[in-house]
């Protein structure tokens, strides 16, 4: 009886500590060792073959029996597998024909020019060859059609349902994935008859969006926005036993990866003896069906793969050539090959640590550049806040390491207390080695080198700056926060059940830290928190949130700025926004974006900055190395290329470049996508919006902007924390004014006082 | 002969006495391989790390130079030293006697009622429960939007800031309800192990039970109170970790402790105020509880 008991309690406190554990499956994986010895991947970029047009490299591979063929539905063009490169010719499809009707969404075709294509109406009608004008209304369904070899298309009937993604298997069959049109239903895999483009659904459905890849006998179903993996068994027609690992290990892998949601950013595809090759901007893997490990044979930070393009997210497609020989579709469409040498010699000599507090897609752009710049230097990110670590813990991590002597060579400020690391002597004073680090272009110097009281202590990587755009008035007329929120409370007072403004802002602490960043009025280089500034800061809060703001967080799900969908709103007719006030981080998306936008509408005005005595910004990526650090040259070299052109060309979108030659790039490039952007409002009606490059003027007035730039925006971690939780608790009324204000003033009587 | 003979029995006596007493010496120092672990861990983690920051207590912050006493200069000029001493030595002060006090009450009570050693282990429980947890629920109970501030606003009263200006008690509470068990069974024990017949001959002789607890336990007790004394001092400056949970690294000024204080140098790398202020604090600790030790030994 008393065994009995025992046992009893043993299984439940077992089942206590199961329970604890993480339920999801742990995967493992055997990463690259930094000292490998011999043997290692060798990267080889392809150049397009002649007479390809700039395209080129976008589209997914199709691998039949080793002959790749990839088209792409940007350029219209076919590429073919030629030794070690590509031969570019015309796509041949019936739709595709002069008059421009249709729009290509995907297409894939074998080497024989067979395939199948999704295409829908384009948007625009050249009703005179010269200007496109909009249409009244826009069929937006997507047509799937099988492609003969003669160019022929034959449509399939795809009932209520869109397709998606679609792909064929070596002995020709054609699988593809399908949703209703009203994105209700579940998405289904089905199988087209290529005979009689009939359509089989099976019944196999996914949760989530997925794509097809084919490897061998197995359909595996891989969602890169919800990390979602099924594999199906073609052979016993039911989906395949114990993938838990590859499912587990593609969840892990996709995780942090699809920060927009729209962009490929990971691809699988066959590999050989039942295995499958997995590429995301980690790196590459292989995956032998079965087995409970993932072997990592490249690391992303280390090549081309790992690179993250202004535009492009990471990886799109991947396919396996023969004899340990891959094709990779990275950012950007860079075509690459990765062959593994056996005779290459391990490159790794010596280490680079670099510390941050946390996560900074942009500083993996940099590690990446600097890799593959000199591969001799293995750098290693230490990340302070990860894991559910505070801004104190990690901190402490770092003074740990500098009294143990064994600091970081590289430190990215952004978040600390720069002052007080400063104070410390902390940071080596970089004013030797500026004509090194310095690009050929130059720096924009208000934006890079502003850290530079007494020595320069950082050089930051990009910027930010304040604008406020109305279509009510003059912005000029607005000089601070507090006249902000005055001109939203007369507006909402005006026009009763209208937001008078969008601050970007979701919930009332990001109301604070917008207001923060914005109005730069709370920053003093010496760090110091002036109560009656505080106050101030607070009530201005306060009175926006009560007059204007949306707080519902609806603009997230967009791909594009949501400074520039605020726009539109407020240009359309249901006018809900009438002064945006935002930081401006990225030229195309949102200086364009509003420049443009004030020639659409004469009556909309735009101002950098909104305090006239402190014309503020935001530096970001600010890199200062550790003045005992064991490795100051290498460091040295990792912020010269933070400020290269090569590495700042990638800064499109988090921030604007320092880099004057990358920034002023911006003045003559094209606008990537899109020159025009076609939107329908509540009521239907499309509005049509010209996005433009900015012409001279607007560039003067942008740089007069940046030349006098005097405020950085750099408050610590903890005193962001301080300030936007208590006026926070102040907006949502859980706290008075007084009660607010006093929390910030102990926080900072106490600090100043330590 | 006798003389020599008594001298050879008085040589031998004294030949005896020191082989014994070697023996006795040999003996004594058999303990010494079994304080070695003990002390080696003590040498290793305590002793050697607080001579480093002795030594630290004299050098610069990152780049180890001499300063002299500008460390202690520092902390001597520091508000926030002064803040974070006062609130602690205010936290002892009311703490110290209140628990004493309040259990030694509880325990007196306990001792007279027939089941008291069921009672025993539940009074460990408040020892049991995770500090993170305990401060859960005190933070579910007492945050401005807490349980006792939504009855508060129930019955039409306004909202208290019991993690604002009541902080300093909430924090007496916490640290009076985690420590009142442990402190209840030290008193039990020390009430048990005084003999019955004391009282049971006082009672006799006319005494009350008044009397029997002011000149027959209480004195008895003595030991005892030094104990918890000392326990109950060395866990007040360990209530830390409550304040930290409770308000984050920068608290209500009322309960700013002395570990905020070097929490926060560590973060800022101010180690060198850190290694000058710990001195410090040791030398206070250390006097205070030598001349308790003192005191006490004088009386008995």
């Amino acid at each position: 009886m008393k065994r009995k008991k025992f046992a009893a309690w043993a299984a439940a406190l077992m089942m206590v500590l199961s329970g604890c554990a993480d339920n999801s499956a742990e995967v493992a994986v055997k990463e690259m060792s930094a000292d490998t010895g011999k043997g290692r991947y060798v990267e080889q970029i392809i150049t397009p073959p002649e007479g390809a047009s700039d395209g080129f490299g976008a589209g997914e591979f199709v691998n039949t029996d080793g002959k790749i063929v990839f088209s792409s539905p940007h350029t219209y063009e076919r590429y073919t597998a030629d030794g070690d490169g590509f031969e570019a010719s015309r796509l041949n499809a019936d739709i595709l024909d002069e008059t421009g009707k249709y729009y290509l969404i995907d297409i894939k075709t074998l080497p024989d020019g067979s395939g199948a294509l999704i295409y829908m109406d384009s948007v625009y009608d050249e009703d005179d060859g010269s200007e496109e004008s909009v249409p009244e209304s826009i069929d937006l369904t997507y047509h799937f059609a099988l492609l003969a070899p003669d160019g022929t298309t034959t449509e399939v009937d795809t009932g209520n349902s869109d397709i998606y993604d679609f792909e064929f298997t070596k002995d020709g069959r054609l699988f593809c994935m399908m949703q209703s049109k009203d994105m209700n239903g579940t998405p289904v895999l089905c199988e087209v008859d290529t005979k009689t483009a009939a359509v089989k659904p099976m019944s196999v459905n996914t949760s989530s969006r997925c794509n097809i890849d084919i490897a061998g006998k197995y359909l595996v179903l891989s969602s890169d926005t919800s990390g979602e993996l099924m594999v199906y068994d073609m052979e016993k027609n039911s989906m395949a036993d114990d993938t838990d690992t590859l499912e587990a290990f593609w969840k892990e892998m996709i995780k942090g990866e699809n920060s927009n949601g729209m962009e490929p950013v990971g691809d699988i595809c066959e590999g050989e003896e039942n295995s499958v090759y997995l590429v995301c901007s980690k790196g590459l893997y292989r995956y032998e069906f079965g087995k409970t490990t993932v072997e990592q044979l490249i690391d992303g930070k280390t090549c081309m793969i790992g690179m993250k393009s202004g535009y492009g997210q990471g990886v799109s497609y991947i396919t396996y050539e023969g004899d340990d020989s891959l094709l990779v579709q990275c950012a950007d469409n860079t075509l690459v090959r990765y062959k593994y040498d056996p005779d290459a010699p391990d490159l790794v000599k010596t280490k680079l640590r670099v510390f941050v507090l946390e996560d900074m897609p942009e500083l993996d752009s940099v590690v990446n550049s600097f890799r593959r710049a000199d591969p001799t230097v293995d750098v290693i990110i230490e990340t302070g806040m990860e894991n559910g670590k505070t801004y104190e813990d990690a901190m402490k991590e770092l003074t740990t390491q500098v009294m143990s002597d064994d600091p970081p060579d590289v430190l990215i400020l952004d978040g600390m207390d720069i002052k007080n690391l400063t104070d410390k002597k902390l940071l080596k004073d970089l004013s030797g080695d500026i004509a090194d680090i310095t690009p050929e272009g130059g720096l924009l110097e208000k934006a890079a080198l502003w850290n530079d009281e007494g020595g320069l202590w950082s050089a930051a990587g990009g910027f930010s700056i304040p604008a406020i755009v109305c279509d009510t008035g003059s912005a000029d007329s607005i000089h601070s926060l507090a006249e902000l929120a005055k001109a939203a409370e007369k507006i909402h007072d005006e026009k009763k059940g209208s937001y008078a403004m969008d601050l970007e802002m979701i919930n009332s602490s990001e109301i604070a830290r917008n207001a923060v960043l914005i109005s730069g009025e709370l920053s003093d280089k010496n760090g110091a928190l002036d109560s009656a500034a505080v106050r101030s800061f607070f009530e201005s809060c306060k009175r926006i949130s009560d007059a204007s703001c949306r707080k519902d967080g609806a603009m997230e799900e967009y791909d594009i700025s949501r400074l520039f969908i605020s726009i539109l709103d407020s240009v359309s007719d249901d006018m809900e926004f009438h002064f945006v006030p935002s930081m401006l981080s990225s030229y195309t998306y949102d200086i364009n974006a509003i420049t443009s936008l004030k020639d659409y509408d004469s009556s909309i005005s735009l101002k950098y900055g909104l305090n006239d005595d402190k014309h503020s910004f935001v530096p970001s990526l600010n890199a200062g190395i550790c003045s005992s650090a064991k490795n100051a040259d290498n460091a040295k070299a990792f912020i010269k290329c933070m400020l290269s052109d090569e590495t700042q060309k990638t800064f499109s979108q988090q921030f604007l470049p320092v880099n004057s030659n990358c920034f002023k790039a911006n003045f003559e490039d094209d606008i990537y996508f899109t020159t025009g952007m076609t939107i329908s409002n509540d009521k239907g009606e499309m509005l049509s919006y010209d996005w433009n490059n900015t012409d001279e003027d607007e560039e003067s007035q942008l740089m007069a902007y940046i030349d006098s730039m005097d405020t950085p925006v750099m408050l610590d971690k903890k005193t962001m924390e301080v300030i936007c939780g208590n006026c926070a608790n102040y907006i949502d009324g859980s706290m008075t004014l007084d009660e607010a204000v006093k929390a910030v003033e102990d926080y900072t009587s106490i600090r100043s006082r330590e | 002969m006798t003389d020599a003979v008594h001298y050879g029995i008085k040589e031998n006596t004294e030949n005896k006495t020191k082989t014994t007493d070697k023996r006795k010496n040999k003996r004594d120092l058999r303990y010494l391989p079994f304080l070695l672990p003990g002390a080696v861990g003590v040498i290793v983690f305590i002793i050697i790390p607080f001579a480093d920051s002795a030594r630290r207590s004299f050098l610069t912050n990152i780049t180890l130079e001499w300063c002299g006493l500008d460390n202690y200069r520092a902390v001597f000029n520091n508000e926030a030293f002064a803040l974070a001493m006062k609130n602690t030595l205010r936290f002892t002060a009311v703490c110290l006697p209140l628990l004493t006090a309040v259990s030694f009450m509880i325990a007196y009570v306990l001792s007279k009622l027939i089941h008291a050693r069921l009672i025993r282990s539940v009074l460990l429980f408040p020892m049991a429960i995770p500090t993170a947890t305990m401060v859960l629920i005190w933070q579910i109970l007492f945050a401005d939007s807490g349980c006792i501030n939504g009855i508060l606003t129930y019955l039409g009263k306004g909202t208290v800031r019991f993690l604002g200006e009541g902080s300093f008690w909430l924090l007496v509470g916490s640290y009076i309800w985690k420590n009142l068990g442990y402190t209840v069974l030290l008193w039990l024990t020390g009430i048990e192990s005084i003999s019955s017949s004391l009282c049971e001959a006082a009672k006799t002789d006319g005494a009350g039970e008044v009397q029997c607890l002011v000149y027959i336990i209480m004195p008895s007790l003595r030991p005892t109170l030094y104990t918890i004394t000392i326990i109950s001092f060395l866990n007040s400056f360990k209530v830390f970790r409550e304040a930290y949970l409770l308000a984050g690294s920068y608290p209500h000024r009322d309960i700013y402790l002395m570990q905020h204080l070097f929490s926060n140098w560590f973060a800022e790398m101010d180690l060198g105020k850190m290694a000058a202020a710990a001195v410090c604090v040791f030398t206070v600790v250390f006097v205070a509880a030598a001349l308790l030790k003192k005191v006490w030994d004088r009386e008995w």
